[in-house]
């Protein structure tokens, strides 16, 4: 069994406390994600991806090896979340392939859409998704922006 | 010499009503939690009627159609107002067709009636021509560089000072394929779909890029932008569905996730304007956000029936039916009305709601009348809670 050591950098731990996402989370996303296989994988810039889904937050860790040489040291890269949930996936896009690859099943992943929940209102947002285990994530741009702002005006409006 | 406004530019804010008066703010208030209610589920007031209005608002306040188009300040000015004197939307808009083409050589020009227009040589004239085209990057469309971006950014900034509670950042891309064409010329790009299709896809993939860059620059400044992704020469009249899809559809795609990833949207509305009687099944795989309308003028010769686009697309987007915009400008009120009232009864328990529209802009000499009519249908056939 090889150990893992994951690394969380000063600023990313800063920037996750101000989210309310603690490092121990991100830790066990990536000790789970590396003990089950489940994660997505970018080959062109080495990176993985996990998510970890909480109550209220589905959280996602982008991290990579510190360097070839030492592949089970692993440093956190990005780490971001949204509070909608993933309730269905809508439908897939096949010849839409993307970067990222599921490392289960061994395939590219492709764009998936999905119906998300949240405060009792349902909308769809694009995922990366295994076309064959339907593993799905969503990408840092849409979580970060068109999920947030949903969230953002659901609160509001009806709160 | 040059066109001059009808009302200097620094008087204009002191010939309209502002917005700090109590029956605006009023006014305003309702307006936006209407305007709101198909994305948030929160039903209130009645379903809204967007009638796309462009330089019709500028000439039916006395103002004229290259005002519109060469003085974005008075655009948003009126498009304001006269969305208050109907009871339409809390926003102000600005846009045009044709956007970026300049920064491809093409010359553009208003007249007394029309928008900007392509006139002239086109640019690419032969297959090798498409692939010497440039794609611009951000630094090349800030708006001393690029004049589509100058004329949006005007209107946004007179609405950010000026009118600030009606503001809304758009990023036109209007419809790719409708671009490419004006760059070759519609009858040879079209030709060209079945005898030069890399040549067309050279074309499509740069006007693709420009424009996600420029949907990008606006969001950097104002912080979001809504963006209006357009199929109009690309429809079931012109192409087979087969021919859409690739020289539509997917460009569109591509535009959609580099836009995104760029800071634009998050606001989606997806535009097929003309005849998609055929092709309409594949926009129901389009791109989408949480902020997604889609709106679909003809099915064959008459509107796209409201009940159909819910039957496809209600449970994956918010809908905007149509009716027919070439009719807004008869005298015939009670046609507008019984139009709207069966779209209405269509389309208005959209799961993901819906919004009355028309077809494709209102006409420059669109009959008020109609307008009154179709709000009227709205208040008796869209208001919630009363089906």
């Amino acid at each position: 069994m090889v150990m893992i050591e994951v690394i969380v950098p000063k600023d990313i731990e800063g920037a996750l406390a101000q989210k309310g996402i603690s490092t121990d989370m991100c830790k066990r996303a990536i000790f789970e994600a590396e003990d089950k296989n489940r994660k997505f994988f970018n080959k062109a810039t080495g990176e993985n991806m996990v998510k970890k889904i909480t109550d209220n937050l589905t959280v996602y860790v982008i991290y990579a090896p510190v360097a070839p040489e030492k592949p089970s040291v692993l440093s956190v890269k990005k780490v971001y979340s949204h509070k909608m949930r993933m309730k269905n996936l809508v439908y897939t896009m096949p010849e839409e392939v993307k970067d990222w690859w599921c490392v289960k099943d061994n395939c590219p992943t492709v764009r998936g859409q999905w119906d998300l929940e949240y405060m009792n209102v349902t909308r769809m947002a694009p995922t990366l998704t295994c076309p064959q285990c339907q593993e799905s994530y969503v990408e840092e741009d849409i979580a970060g922006k068109p999920v947030a702002v949903a969230e953002m005006l659901f609160e509001k409006k009806r709160a | 010499m040059s066109y001059q406004p009808t009302v200097p530019l620094d008087k204009l804010p002191s010939m309209f009503v502002p917005h700090s008066v109590d029956s605006h703010k009023k006014w305003h208030t309702s307006a936006v939690l209407r305007f709101a209610s198909p994305f948030v589920d929160v039903f209130k007031d009645r379903i809204d009627f967007d009638p796309i209005v462009m330089a019709h608002a500028t000439t039916l306040l006395g103002y004229t159609n290259r005002d519109f188009y060469e003085f974005p300040e008075i655009a948003v000015q009126c498009v304001a107002y006269f969305n208050e004197l109907f009871d339409l939307l809390p926003v102000a808009h600005f846009f045009y067709s044709n956007v970026f083409l300049e920064k491809y050589g093409v010359k553009l020009q208003t007249t007394n009636t029309l928008p900007w227009i392509a006139v002239g040589d086109r640019p690419i004239k032969t297959p090798e021509d498409a692939d010497r085209i440039p794609k611009f990057e951000k630094e090349d469309l800030s708006p001393d560089k690029c004049k589509t971006t100058e004329l949006h950014w005007r209107a946004f900034d007179y609405e950010q000072k000026n009118i600030p509670d009606m503001m809304l950042p758009m990023h036109n891309v209007f419809c790719l394929f409708s671009m490419a064409a004006e760059l070759v010329g519609p009858e040879k790009f079209i030709t060209w779909t079945m005898r030069q299709p890399k040549a067309c896809h050279k074309v499509l993939d740069s006007l693709a890029y420009t424009s996600a860059n420029g949907a990008s620059v606006t969001a950097d400044k104002y912080g979001f932008n809504m963006m209006v992704i357009g199929s109009v020469l690309a429809n079931t009249t012109v192409l087979p569905p087969k021919y859409v899809k690739e020289f539509s559809f997917n460009h569109q795609r591509d535009f959609v996730r580099k836009a995104l990833a760029g800071g634009g949207g998050p606001q989606l509305w997806y535009h097929l304007c003309g005849d998609h009687s055929k092709d309409y099944p594949m926009w129901r795989d389009v791109l989408t956000t949480p902020f997604t309308v889609i709106h679909i003028g003809y099915h064959g010769d008459n509107e796209f029936p409201g009940d159909l686009l819910k039957k496809e697309f209600g449970n994956r987007m918010s809908l905007l039916t149509t009716i027919d915009g070439k009719k807004m400008i008869e005298p015939n009120f009670a046609w507008a009305y019984e139009a709207s009232k069966k779209q209405l009864l269509g389309g208005r328990d959209s799961p993901r709601g819906c919004i009355l529209g028309t077809t494709c802009e209102t006409p420059l000499i669109t009959n008020p009348g109609c307008t009154l009519a179709a709000v009227k249908a709205c208040k008796d056939y869209g208001t919630y809670g009363t089906w």
